[in-house]
């Protein structure tokens, strides 16, 4: 099974190019740290309300990316909101993404590609070399939106955080985007950490927006 | 956490008394889990002694009410704490499972469907 942040970044993917979609890399990073918050949730080390995120067990996960997070919130003197704790770690979404890669890389899902534009700059790209868990996921939340079945708790957080990077144009079109969008809006809400990435990802879009307008 | 059920008609109560959180969700919901799987699958939730529910214990009521509704059943919650109802509204859980105001307005929905 792929971790939240897997997923999310699969979407976020353009699966032809092998680069990521035109979407702000702040408003992802932001959705990968929360994605790592969210696994630490369902693994149940830490726990939320809409006050408070505290780490309930500091137990080992197995992976040592995650461990490194839980240890770093168990050290901090606290309890502090969800939010406190998006900000504080934003600052590793450049190390969460390279960790990502990685992994996708290690599962056979992506490869790496440097290619040279004009003999000088180096792009890298990550092609899709197995899109099996690309597609799955996609149908998944597919199917789940069109029709009135309750989420599981997982396909709840990965809702919300899709929708947090407003990646659902990944999944539908836009006709039929704008006909899921209150099911959508609906079922983003359910779960507290996705809910504290939209708002972070809406003010982050805000502060882009405004010397624009000035 | 302490949780009591008993048997109104085909409705199954379940009173949950204490914090539902991670400590206690997953026993709530293996709880849950076992009545379903014993062929309950009408149930409503007396809230009056659910002083507090955290994202943990909002995932397993999202849980156990997607098993029933597979197996055609239904999860009613009824007489919500202020506290409990301000994270369901805040959540969304408010519009997407059945809400009573008293237990017996939920023990009366479940009966409908049975």
């Amino acid at each position: 099974m792929l971790s939240f942040a897997e997923e999310i970044f699969l979407l976020a993917l353009d699966d032809e190019a092998g680069t990521l979609r035109p979407i702000s890399g702040l408003a992802l990073g932001e959705a990968l740290v929360g994605a790592v918050l969210m696994d630490l949730a369902l693994m149940n080390r830490i726990d939320t309300d809409p006050k408070i995120l505290r780490v309930v067990d500091g137990a080992p996960t197995g992976d040592a990316f995650l461990d490194a997070f839980l240890h770093k919130m168990q050290q901090a003197a606290g309890p502090h909101p969800i939010s406190h704790w998006l900000a504080v770690l934003s600052g590793q979404a450049g190390r969460i993404q390279e960790s990502v890669l990685s992994h996708l890389i290690g599962k056979g899902i992506l490869k790496q590609e440097n290619r040279k534009i004009l003999w000088v700059f180096e792009v890298r790209r990550y092609p899709m070399i197995n899109n099996r868990e690309y597609k799955e996921v996609k149908s998944r939340l597919r199917e789940l939106i069109l029709s009135d079945d309750l989420p599981d708790p997982r396909d709840a957080v990965l809702i919300s955080l899709v929708n947090a990077c407003r990646l659902f144009d990944v999944i539908f079109t836009a006709q039929e985007l704008e006909k899921v969008r209150p099911r959508i809006n609906q079922l983003s809400k359910l779960d507290l950490i996705g809910q504290e990435v939209a708002r972070a990802v809406r003010e982050i879009e805000r502060a882009m927006v405004l010397p624009m307008m000035l | 956490m302490n949780i009591t059920e008993t048997k109104q008609g085909n409705v199954t109560v379940i009173k949950p008394q204490g914090r539902l959180d991670s400590i206690s969700a997953p026993e709530f919901e293996s709880r849950m889990g076992a009545l379903i799987d014993g062929g309950n699958r009408l149930i409503a939730v007396d809230c009056t002694e659910l002083p507090y529910v955290s994202s943990a214990g909002l995932r397993a009521f999202l849980s156990i009410a997607k098993k029933l509704k597979q197996i055609h059943g239904k999860l009613v919650l009824g007489a919500l704490t202020s506290q409990v109802k301000e994270i369901f509204d805040l959540a969304g859980f408010s519009s997407i499972l059945p809400i009573s105001s008293t237990v017996d307005d939920a023990v009366s929905s479940c009966s409908r469907e049975g």
